[in-house]
């Protein structure tokens, strides 16, 4: 299958993957079509410090449609629901083309948490406190959700 | 009727015994263990009537001893009914609270006054510290700049109250903002049982969302705009909780 | 009456003992057997001398090169109607050694003086000698037809000249006389042979950024093309023209599916190639010999004015009659709300039963 031969290929490239990239990706033993990511919270944001976790489940025509990804680790973002972990980014919808890989995903995650899109938001709380100007609230919450949930040592960047 | 003439060889005094003892064993067997379970129930009754204190008959209704539902506490009526519970009584089934700083745990109310400097309430220092060994606390602010925060995270760490220790909160557990709708967001986020504040503007736009409010106010009885079901009113936190000290 | 199973095999041995003294056609004509020493017929035959021959003289050989060589089933002679033409026998070798003998001559014919005014003579018989064999070469040009197959309808009365066969572009090319234009094809062919091959070399590196692989490795022959787009951006052909069928309501089918996946450039159509180009001008070339072959087949939606093309005159392929004369389809164009002009397309039932996209799906 298209899919398979290039999941394994991303695997590869991914096991070279720098370690100063922040980020960690590996598929399921079992299936090559379930993978999890660690993503380093990145520096010079409320979330550094902390190691989320990301599931991505990647669809049967893949690289034709998108995988579906999701944090498993909670966070405060307004385009990350908090409670389901539902990520709200475009290429992960209607921009969408099958030149993404799987760790420029989450590249594109790890950017999107340093600079967040507050006008099309799945956490209200965190989107109403950026739109109403109050960067402290949200660096401030976000930091005490990140200490609290997300400072498990980064066993999978070590 | 040659049965009755005379004492069959049988029928001695020792059948006659034994019959007693089966009589008696049948007897025993039919009323005996009813009886001795009830009087182990009553025992037990007793003795747990014994040991419970003399408020933990209001333990079911945990907060609503202290904050009674739709009714406005006159004065320090309310301090009078708490008085005699214990804390952890009175937050029994509320696992998160938040509180804002100001006007609750600090004598200073508006974020200005907070640029010179903040002083703790030491009565409700007491109370908070009380409440982290049962509770998750969070603290927040509402605060101008820097020196708002600096000045508030100063004045707790003065009371001891900042730390990993017992009785004590975690740093990133205090919380700051720079507008009130920023604070109401972070209550909203947090989703605690019971929000205590010192603003009624807050109080009131989180009336809809919160299960309890906790309105701090001098002015210990509430203007007709805050009158809701769920919102308590306290003069002051230690007049809202007590600690049994 | 009955078939006697004895006389039944009696007459299949004598049909493979005939067989077996026959000579294998395809050992003789392709001088390869598939079947091997399995063969029934005969691959003992010496090379063409039982092998059947036609009396008609090949017409190969009489222009000078037959590629079936000894096992040509037609006679191999010169006879004075198929006589090739002195200038067409002769080989720049042969030339060069008239040219020599030429030279030779007039040495020896030369009487030296005390002044030395034999060697300049020489040489200006020689400039002239070079000079006439120049002059015959230049009226004498390669005949295109023959060039191209090999044959020539003049026959012996065509006035130019029947080239030698080029094993690098397969045509009959290589100048019979004029050493130089010899030379030169070769040059031009040789390095026409590198070119293909260096790009094929740089071809070969090239990677799909869809599928991830080498474009030309792989496994199905059929799928090692490029589809080639506006920009630089390189994917197998079969790998872009999936993306581009994509019917998902998710993807945009304007800003995504129309588009590079990496550089989001717009592009049209996708052009196939076996080769990636190595700058714009091999490209336009490539794109060019694409619309070119499109345009020699009869578009299937116009069918010949019977039909509506939904593409109009921007379509690629022939709109035409049966005859072959072209027929313009009438396009009538209108401006929306917005000021933007559309072409306005003829109302058919099947586009309120059927989702619109369909048409765009047509050859992507």
């Amino acid at each position: 299958m298209a899919s398979k031969s290039r999941l394994l290929k991303e695997a590869r490239e991914c096991a070279k993957a720098p370690a100063d990239l922040g980020i960690s990706l590996q598929p399921d033993e079992r299936n090559i079509h379930t993978w999890r990511g660690h993503i380093r919270g990145p520096s010079g944001t409320p979330f550094e410090g902390g190691t989320f976790e990301l599931t991505l489940s990647v669809p049967q025509n893949y690289p034709l449609f998108p995988p579906s990804v999701r944090f498993k680790t909670k966070i405060f973002h307004p385009n990350v629901h908090f409670k389901t972990g539902e990520i709200c980014l475009d290429i992960l919808k209607g921009a969408w083309t099958p030149a993404w890989t799987l760790l420029a995903v989450c590249q594109a995650i790890s950017a999107l948490m340093a600079d967040p899109a507050p006008d099309s938001p799945l956490n209200c709380d965190a989107g109403n406190l950026l739109r109403g100007g109050d960067l402290r609230g949200y660096a401030s919450m976000a930091r005490c959700y990140t200490l609290d949930l997300a400072s498990a040592p980064a066993r999978q960047l070590s | 009727m040659l049965l009755f003439a005379e004492a069959p060889p049988g029928l001695t005094l020792t059948g006659v015994l034994g019959l007693a003892a089966v009589l008696y064993g049948f007897y025993h067997l039919k009323a005996g263990p009813g009886n001795s379970g009830q009087a182990r129930q009553r025992d037990r009754r007793q003795q747990a009537q014994a040991s419970r204190p003399p408020g933990a008959q209001h333990q079911s209704e945990s907060l609503q001893a202290g904050f009674p539902q739709g009714q406005l506490p006159q004065g320090t009526s309310a301090a009078k009914q708490a008085v005699g519970s214990p804390l952890q009584a009175q937050l029994a089934g509320i696992r998160k609270v938040t509180i804002s700083a100001p006007g609750v745990l600090l004598k200073e109310l508006l974020p200005h006054e907070l640029q010179d400097g903040a002083s703790l309430r030491p009565a409700a220092a007491r109370v908070l510290a009380e409440m982290l060994h049962s509770t998750a606390v969070y603290i927040m602010a509402h605060v101008s700049d820097d020196i708002g925060e600096a000045t508030v995270r100063g004045a707790l760490e003065a009371g001891g109250l900042v730390g990993k220790g017992p009785g004590q909160i975690l740093p990133h557990r205090i919380l700051f903002c720079s507008t009130l709708a920023g604070k109401e967001a972070l209550v909203r986020q947090l989703e605690p049982e019971l929000h205590i504040d010192a603003h009624e503007h807050t109080v009131k736009s989180l009336q809809r969302f919160m299960p309890q409010l906790l309105l701090i106010s001098a002015r210990q009885t509430a203007s007709a705009s805050v009158a809701y079901k769920n919102v308590a009113y306290a003069a002051s936190l230690e007049a809202a909780f007590h600690t049994g000290q | 009456m009955p078939v006697h199973p004895t006389s039944l095999l009696a007459f299949w041995a004598e049909v493979v003992a005939l067989c077996c003294s026959v000579p294998c056609r395809y050992f003789f004509s392709r001088r390869r057997c598939d079947k091997g020493d399995d063969c029934r017929f005969s691959h003992a035959a010496a090379a063409g001398s039982e092998l059947e021959r036609f009396e008609e003289p090949c017409m190969f050989y009489a222009r000078g090169r037959c590629t079936e060589g000894d096992f040509c089933r037609f006679q191999h002679i010169r006879t004075e109607d198929n006589r090739v033409p002195a200038a067409d026998r002769r080989t720049p070798s042969e030339c060069l050694d008239r040219l020599q003998e030429g030279l030779e001559s007039l040495s020896l014919g030369q009487s030296t003086g005390p002044d030395g005014c034999a060697p300049e003579a020489l040489g200006e018989a020689e400039s002239q000698l070079q000079e006439q064999l120049h002059a015959e070469c230049e009226a004498q040009p390669l005949c295109e037809e023959f060039t191209a197959s090999g044959s020539c309808r003049e026959g012996d009365d065509c006035s130019k000249a029947h080239g030698n066969w080029c094993s690098s572009c397969s045509k009959y090319a290589l100048h019979p006389i004029s050493r130089l234009a010899y030379l030169n094809h070769l040059g031009e062919c040789g390095a026409r042979v590198r070119h293909s091959r260096t790009n094929m070399d740089a071809s070969r590196a090239v990677t799909c950024s869809i599928c991830l692989e080498v474009v030309l490795d792989n496994p199905d022959k059929g799928q090692r093309k490029f589809g080639l787009l506006d920009c630089q951006h390189s994917f197998c052909l079969t790998c872009i023209r999936q993306w581009r069928s994509n019917t998902d309501d998710q993807v945009d089918l304007e800003s995504a599916v129309r588009t590079c996946p990496i550089c989001r450039c717009t592009s049209h159509f996708v052009t196939p190639s076996n080769t990636w180009p190595a700058n714009d001008e091999e490209k336009a070339a490539i794109r060019l010999a694409y619309m070119s072959r499109l345009a020699k087949i009869d578009c299937r939606n116009f069918d010949f004015g019977r039909g509506i093309c939904p593409f109009g005159s921007s379509c690629f392929y022939r709109h035409a009659d049966r005859d072959g004369t072209p027929m313009a389809q009438q396009v009538r164009w209108y401006n929306t709300a917005d000021g933007v002009r559309k072409s306005l397309q003829p109302t058919l039932l099947s586009s309120f039963l059927e989702n619109d996209r369909r048409f765009f799906n047509l050859r992507r």
